[in-house]
């Protein structure tokens, strides 16, 4: 059962905060140099997002989660199961950015899941 | 002799990466044809190397950490308090954070230059590298079928990557450069 939480917090948490974080930066709008001073500018916008600090407090979550995981299992078998984000990313992009998911990126969606069931059955 | 070899080296690219896109490969910046090509491309792979390294790295530290920590009791809040404090003590801790930073880095840097389509699959590759590192130094046993599963994980997000990089809106005709992934 907490397992089961662990990872469904680095999954969901972590994808969920990456939507919010680009949707800030969107807000936010792109920096148009290197430049220090524009740097600080596009820093200081930032941090005025609330989509930001959503996004930095489930990415934080997600990070959490992972430690705990990390405390239980290997490496070997957190990370690659961390990858089922990119199937949370396809229905999050379906469901909430209103994204196309072709047949194709499902098919790849479909195969990161079925490896991520070997790497799990494959728990030694 | 340069005008030959400037002409020479984006038709490697071409050859290259003839499927994906010329793009990530080239400058992205505000001259497209001053003559930097070759730094450029060079960087990039070396900041793609940073990346796959430093990103399995920081996992394999931070899992080195945890373990040492270990066991992480959750329910009593004193007691995860304590845990707490341990894991906020340990030096694989903190040098996985720093190797993550890295990999963030690295990672933004590439993304500027480079296609996010482009990115991602080969990103992939750190699934391999934090199994392999994870066998080499921690010592985790991989067995053959989680082997299977992480090369399956990597052709998945191969396939998901060889998709188009925008589907809302208007299609993308002219090649993002970057804003969109």
């Amino acid at each position: 059962m907490l397992n089961f939480i662990l990872f469904t917090t680095i999954v969901a948490a972590g994808t969920g905060g990456e939507l919010c974080v680009s949707r800030a930066m969107k807000n936010v709008g792109e920096a148009k140099s290197f430049h220090p001073a524009e740097i600080a500018t596009v820093v200081l916008r930032a941090i005025r997002e609330p989509w930001m600090w959503a996004g930095v407090a489930m990415m934080a979550s997600a990070f959490f989660a992972l430690l705990g995981a990390l405390s239980m299992y290997n490496v070997s078998f957190v990370v690659p199961v961390t990858a089922l984000s990119y199937v949370a990313g396809a229905f999050g992009g379906a469901a909430f950015l209103g994204e196309r998911v072709t047949a194709r990126r499902w098919i790849g969606v479909a195969l990161v899941t079925i490896g991520v069931t070997l790497v799990f059955f494959g728990k030694s | 002799m340069t005008r030959q070899i400037q002409r020479r080296i984006p038709k490697k690219l071409i050859l290259y990466n003839r499927e994906v896109s010329i793009e990530p490969l080239v400058d992205k910046g505000p001259e497209p044809d001053r003559p930097a090509h070759q730094p450029l491309h060079l960087k990039t792979y070396l900041m793609i190397l940073v990346m796959v390294l430093a990103g399995p790295v920081g996992n394999i530290f931070l899992g080195m950490g945890m373990k040492s920590v270990s066991p992480v009791t959750f329910w009593p809040p004193a007691q995860l308090i304590h845990s707490g404090m341990r894991v906020f003590v340990s030096l694989p801790i903190w040098l996985g954070i720093l190797s993550l930073i890295t990999f963030f880095v690295a990672y933004m840097l590439v993304l500027s230059w480079a296609d996010y389509s482009f990115v991602q699959p080969v990103s992939s590759v750190a699934y391999g590298v934090v199994a392999l590192l994870g066998w080499l130094v921690l010592g985790e046993k991989v067995s053959a079928l989680r082997w299977a599963g992480i090369a399956v994980i990597c052709l998945g997000v191969f396939v998901v990557s060889r998709t188009g990089a925008q589907t809302t809106g208007a299609q993308a005709t002219s090649r993002p450069t970057g804003g969109n992934g």
